[in-house]
Parts: C-alpha cells; sequence; structure tokens
C-alpha cells in the first residue's frame, strides 16, 4: 500500500515535471510593430533593442539579425530599388570594409522589391536584404559564425518571411 | 606563465577590437555615386535643359477633397449614406445642367462599382494630380495592399475634377484594379507572340469631350512603318538569364538614347548589356556619350553605324487628347504599336493617358505626324497616368551629331562604368569541418554522399546538427532545391516522411532523423539534425 502510494506520487510529480519542462522550453512567438514594419519572432531570440528597430540576438549561438527602416523622400515612391541598390550597399560596405562580398541576388518572387548581399570575413558571414515599399527601405543584416551561420538561417528566413512593411497614408 | 598571461591578454585585446558587423542607418544615401558616375562623363556633348522640372507639384487643397472623397468611396456606410456625403464633393456647374446631371449620374455608377467589388483599405500611397484645361484636374489616387471581396490588389481611383466659382467638384470618377492591366498587358503580349504589330490603347477617357479615344489602323500603320528602324529593344544579362529589359531610340545612326535609370539598372545587375533592333539586329554598347541625370537621360554609342534616327517634333504644340503613340516590345518577340492620350505639358515633362508596362521605359513617344514628341520615364508605370520628358533638349544634340563622322563621335568606355557598378565577387572561404567519423554515417543518409554532386563549400557538425552548403553552378534558372529528386527519392524509399514543402525550403522526418533542404542565394543548404 505504502509501496503503491510513493508509485503514484514518482508518476504525478514525474507528469508534472515532463509538462512543466514542456511548457519553459516551449518556443513562444511574439511579434514587434512600430509605424514601418512588423515582424514575428520566436523565443530563441531575446531582444536587444527595439526602439525604432529590432535587434535580437540568438540564444545558443549569440548570432545578431538587426532591423531597420530609412525612410526616403517621396519622390523616390517609385524609383526601383534597383536604381538605389548599388548606393545603398556602397554605403553599407563603407561602413565594414574587413567585410568582402561573396553572394548577391535580387529576390523578384518575394513580396517586396529586395536584394541580399552575403559577405565573409574571416569565420564570419553577414548577410545583408534590404526590402523597399514606396519611400520605406527595410535593411536587414544577419551576422553569424560561419559554422552555425546556415543553421540559423531557417529561424532568420523564417522571421523574414513575416515582414509587413507600412507605408502610405491612412485613409480611414 | 608570463607568456601564456600575455597571450591570453593579446588574444583579448584583439578579439575586443574586431569590429562586428554593423549598418548605421543615418549614414546610408541613396544618390551619391551616381552623381560620381555623371561627373566622369565625357563632357564633349552637353544636354542643356532650360526650364525642366521632374519634381511634382501639389495641389494641396485638391488633395484634401480627393482624400475626403476616397475615404467616404472606401468607408462602411451604407450606399444612401455614401451618395449623400459624396455630394458633398460633387462637382455643381451654375451654366451647365446637363453637365451636373451627368456628373451625378456617374458618382452614382462608380459607388455601385464600389459597393459590388467589397473594398476594403487602409492606406493610400499615392496621389498623382494633373491639371488640365483652365478649370480641369485629373488625380490618380494609388492604393496598394487593398482586399477586393477577400483577394489582395492594388486599386486605382481616379477622379476628374472640375471647377465653378473658385471650387473643385468630383464630375467623372472611375475605379481600376492591377487585373485589368494585367489583362491588357497580357493582350498585347499574345499578339505580338502572333507577329501582330498594330495594336491598341487601354484608355478609355476622353479629356477633352472629343469622345475621339480610337485611332485608324491606317494611321497606325503609316507611324509604325516610317518608324521602326527608329525604335529598339535593350536588354541586360548575366550568367542566369535575362535580367533587365527596357525601350530606346536612335537619336541618328549608331546612337540610342534611353532613361539614365534603365542604364544604371542595368550597370547593377547586368554583365551583359546588348540592343537590338526590330530586324532581330543586335549590337553591343561602346560606351556613353552623353547623360543628364534630372533629365534622366542617357545616350549611348553603339558598336555599328546603323539605324534610323528619329524625327524630334515639338511637345509644345501637343492639345489635350492629342494621340501619342510607341512601337516597342514587351517579350522581345516583335514589336507593335500602341497609343495613349496627351494630358499636359509642365516644365518640360508629358502627363500622359498612356499605360505603361517597366518595359516600356525609355521608348520613343511618337505624334501623329511621326515625330519623336518625349520619351517614357519610370515614375509611374503599371498605372493609367503615366508621364515622358520632351525630347525637345535633345534636338540640339542631334543636329551636332548629325553633323559628324560616326567613326568621330567621342564616348566613354562602357567598361569605365562596369567596374564601378558590377561588382564581382571574391572567393568565399571553403571548408569541410565534418570528422570522418561523422560524415561516414550522414553519408549513408539518402545516399547523400554520391547524390548531390554539387560544389561543397562549407560543411559543419555542430551541437549535433550537420549543416551541408554547395555551390548550384548550374544555373540561377534552376532554383537549387529541384536539383535533390535523387536524393529525396532516396528518403522517401528509406522510409522518411515529407513533412512540409514551400518555394525555398523542403523537410523530412524519420523516427532518427529531420532533414531541411533549402535553397538560400544560389546555395543549396542540407541540415540533418536528430529527431
Amino acid at each position: 500500500m505504502k509501496k503503491n502510494k510513493w508509485l503514484l506520487i514518482i508518476i504525478v510529480v514525474s507528469i508534472i515535471l515532463t509538462f512543466g519542462l514542456s511548457y519553459a522550453f516551449r518556443v513562444t512567438l511574439n511579434s514587434y510593430t512600430d509605424n514601418n514594419f512588423k515582424v514575428e519572432y520566436d523565443s530563441t531570440w531575446k531582444v536587444v533593442n527595439d526602439t525604432n528597430e529590432l535587434k535580437l540576438k540568438h540564444k545558443k549561438t549569440n548570432s545578431i539579425l538587426h532591423i531597420q527602416c530609412k525612410e526616403l523622400d517621396k519622390t523616390y515612391m517609385d524609383i526601383s530599388l534597383n536604381d538605389l541598390i548599388v548606393d545603398v550597399i556602397d554605403s553599407i560596405e563603407k561602413q565594414n570594409i574587413d567585410y568582402k562580398l561573396i553572394n548577391r541576388m535580387s529576390n523578384p518572387t518575394d513580396m517586396y522589391e529586395s536584394f541580399s548581399y552575403l559577405y565573409e570575413k574571416d569565420m564570419k558571414q553577414a548577410l545583408v536584404n534590404i526590402y523597399k515599399k514606396d519611400n520605406k527601405l527595410i535593411v536587414v543584416y544577419y551576422e553569424a559564425d560561419s559554422e552555425c551561420y546556415d543553421i540559423v538561417l531557417d529561424s532568420v528566413d523564417s522571421i523574414l518571411r513575416t515582414l509587413k512593411i507600412y507605408t502610405g497614408e491612412k485613409v480611414n | 606563465m608570463k607568456k601564456i598571461l600575455f597571450g591570453l591578454l593579446l588574444s583579448f585585446i584583439i578579439f575586443s577590437n574586431v569590429k562586428a558587423f554593423n549598418i548605421d542607418i543615418n549614414k546610408i544615401s541613396v544618390d551619391s555615386q551616381a552623381k560620381q558616375l555623371s561627373e566622369n562623363l565625357n563632357k564633349t556633348y552637353n544636354i542643356e535643359t532650360p526650364g525642366f522640372k521632374s519634381e511634382e507639384v501639389n495641389n494641396e487643397e485638391v488633395n484634401k477633397l480627393v482624400k475626403e472623397v476616397v475615404k467616404i468611396s472606401l468607408s462602411s456606410d451604407s450606399m444612401t449614406d455614401k451618395r449623400q456625403e459624396f455630394t458633398k464633393y460633387m462637382y455643381y456647374s451654375n451654366d451647365d445642367g446637363a453637365e451636373t446631371l451627368s456628373g451625378n449620374l456617374f458618382i452614382k455608377m462608380y459607388l455601385d462599382v464600389i459597393n459590388e467589388m467589397k473594398i476594403e483599405a487602409d492606406y493610400i500611397k499615392d496621389i498623382r494630380t494633373v491639371k488640365f484645361n483652365e478649370n480641369d484636374i485629373i488625380s490618380f489616387v494609388y492604393i496598394s495592399d487593398a482586399l477586393v471581396d477577400k483577394e489582395e490588389k492594388d486599386i486605382f481611383l481616379s477622379f476628374w475634377l472640375k471647377e465653378d466659382n473658385g471650387k473643385y467638384g468630383v464630375y467623372y470618377p472611375w475605379i481600376t484594379v492591377d487585373d485589368d492591366l494585367e489583362s491588357y498587358f497580357s493582350e498585347v503580349s499574345k499578339r505580338e507572340d502572333k507577329g501582330e504589330y498594330i495594336g491598341g490603347t487601354y484608355n478609355k477617357v476622353s479629356l477633352s469631350g472629343k469622345g475621339n479615344v480610337t485611332v485608324s489602323t491606317n494611321l497606325l500603320n503609316s507611324i509604325y512603318q516610317n518608324n521602326i528602324d527608329s525604335v529598339v529593344q535593350i536588354t541586360g544579362m548575366n550568367d542566369g538569364g535575362q535580367n533587365s529589359y527596357g525601350s530606346g531610340f536612335y537619336l541618328r545612326e549608331g546612337i540610342i538614347v534611353t532613361t539614365w535609370s534603365l542604364f544604371l539598372q542595368m550597370l547593377t545587375n547586368s554583365e551583359y548589356i546588348y540592343v537590338n533592333d526590330a530586324k532581330g539586329n543586335t549590337y553591343d554598347i561602346l560606351g556613353v556619350v552623353a547623360a543628364q541625370i534630372d533629365y534622366d537621360v542617357v545616350v549611348l554609342k553603339i558598336d555599328k553605324n546603323s539605324g534610323k534616327g528619329v524625327s524630334i517634333g515639338s511637345s509644345t504644340k501637343l492639345e489635350l487628347d492629342d494621340k501619342l503613340f510607341m512601337i516597342n516590345s514587351k517579350n522581345n518577340n516583335g514589336f507593335q504599336i500602341s497609343y495613349g492620350s496627351f494630358i499636359s505639358l509642365n516644365n518640360g515633362k508629358l502627363s500622359n493617358l498612356f499605360l505603361l508596362s517597366n518595359s516600356d521605359v525609355g521608348g520613343a513617344l511618337f505624334n501623329e505626324e511621326g515625330q519623336v514628341v518625349g520619351f517614357n520615364v519610370g515614375d509611374k508605370t503599371n498605372s493609367e497616368l503615366s508621364y515622358a520628358n520632351s525630347t525637345d533638349y535633345l534636338k540640339e544634340l542631334q543636329d551636332i551629331l548629325n553633323n559628324q563622322d560616326y567613326s568621330k563621335i567621342s564616348y566613354t568606355l562602357l567598361e569605365t562604368y562596369k567596374q564601378d557598378y558590377y561588382t564581382e565577387f571574391e572567393e568565399e572561404k571553403k571548408y569541410n569541418k565534418i570528422a570522418n567519423e561523422v560524415w561516414n554515417d550522414y553519408r549513408k543518409i539518402g545516399n547523400l554522399g554520391n547524390e548531390i554532386t554539387l560544389p561543397l563549400i562549407k560543411a559543419s557538425y555542430v551541437d549535433g546538427i550537420v549543416s551541408l552548403r554547395y555551390e548550384n553552378n548550374t544555373s540561377n534558372l534552376i532554383d537549387s532545391i529541384y536539383l535533390v529528386s535523387s536524393f529525396t527519392e532516396n528518403l522517401i524509399n528509406d522510409g522518411y516522411e515529407f513533412t512540409y514543402s514551400d518555394n525555398y525550403k523542403k523537410i523530412y522526418k524519420n523516427n532518427k532523423y529531420k532533414i531541411i533542404i533549402k535553397s538560400s542565394l544560389d546555395y543549396l543548404i542540407i541540415l540533418i539534425m536528430e529527431n
């Protein structure tokens, strides 16, 4: 009888611990919204800065994901990102002169006009994505150690696929 | 011990000073390189543009009225309430009761259409306003990300406003959906594919009230035949295929004109830029003869003294509703003539009711006499309203070049610009950090070691996850994710379950492993982790 009682207590405690740990370690979804953009990210990332921009650090690998908005003059509303990208990238490369460009792609099938540039320095890689909607540029960079870059990239892609850029004047 | 401490201290100093990647958004500039490029131009030929202004001047009073009208159009109020609200902004003529009555009817029809379409929209992307006549304005409101009967679409609300006693009111409103424009472009492409060169117009509105929207086939044929040798298409390509495409025209034999914006686009994205005419002849671009950024024009020399220079007419002689013609190709499959209507000329900029696609940018606009009066610019494409810059400013340069021998026309080499714009990549570091004993196990999964024959760029094994990056050296037209069919077939045969798929990623699982196959840039990435 006493033995059964102890067995029952152990089973109940195990169940509570299992659910408790699952709950504690579950991956939750968070979101960031400001006047310029919205993204969703999961709890494997922690927020470094979320004032007028979103800077995240991956908890396990210390990789960085930084999303910022640059608002241009309204005259740039209908100018293609193609026409601006060289200047934008030139400005970014001047701020990161040790990083070498190893790959580049325009992404015509994405929701927004966008370009991706991949840089490498020693055993680190940095991906720069530039998105344009109307007169707003969303400038994203993701930096990680090369060994875990591709592993964390999946999570980065999931975050960037939730990107929604807000432009225009509200009607109602 | 001291050496160890010194080594540690030195390492600390080095690593703490290694600068991580960072972007200061305030240091991002968007026009410095273009200005630099124009400074490198051979200054032998100048393009003077006195009085030309590319900026729009907004009429705040009209914009305010238009925003109110849009708000009413898209509100969730009942039709009765909407009509009542709209009457505050209707045009009333003190002299012409018929005009007032017809305006009333147009508004009723417009609101009925809006109601049927069940439109939901929150944001106005842009408002463009063009004045024509003394008392008329046409205003185009661009609304992106609208829902039309729950489907996401771009919509365009257009308002013809008339003024009476100092107050503007809505006379004729109409709505266009992006589907309508796509259908038109699709029809144009089909005609091109069939070799039909007489096209039509998207334009349905006559602003002059003369009702003459259509043009005779004879006139279209005449303008086409007289000018087909004067127009070109310009294509930019890299190893992956065509990536930029636009239009241009001959200023004289061997010299073509297009927009500076299109040229920059091609410099950025394309390794090869070439020109072709309607007969299928292909030419290389030798270099830049002249350019003017604010006027958005570049004049290029091609590698053969061929083609036929256009006759430049005067854009100042155009009148409201005059027909404008364009000869070009949407698919580079055959040239076609299409047309639109002139609205107004302001500071050297033509505003037209002429639906253009991106590939029409740089193309010549001809008047009914077959003279060029403007070249299309990309300020507004995929829209009923479009813009062109007057070619009046090119007359002087045309006269100079016509009096010169082709071989004597100087230019700045194209390569001079390409080295500043088209960037070659550095070589990526290649490594394989997976220990042999680990790889010997993982390479058997789906016979991975033998099935994927793409060059392996990076391989690592971190925290029980194998990460493999392969280079897709086949073609940019083939997405990496389609190069693994034998591997994925093996996975299925080995009992893996196909659990997820989208354009970029596929996931397979069994009791032991989870395998993610994805494409990123032009890489194939395979991640294998314990399940």
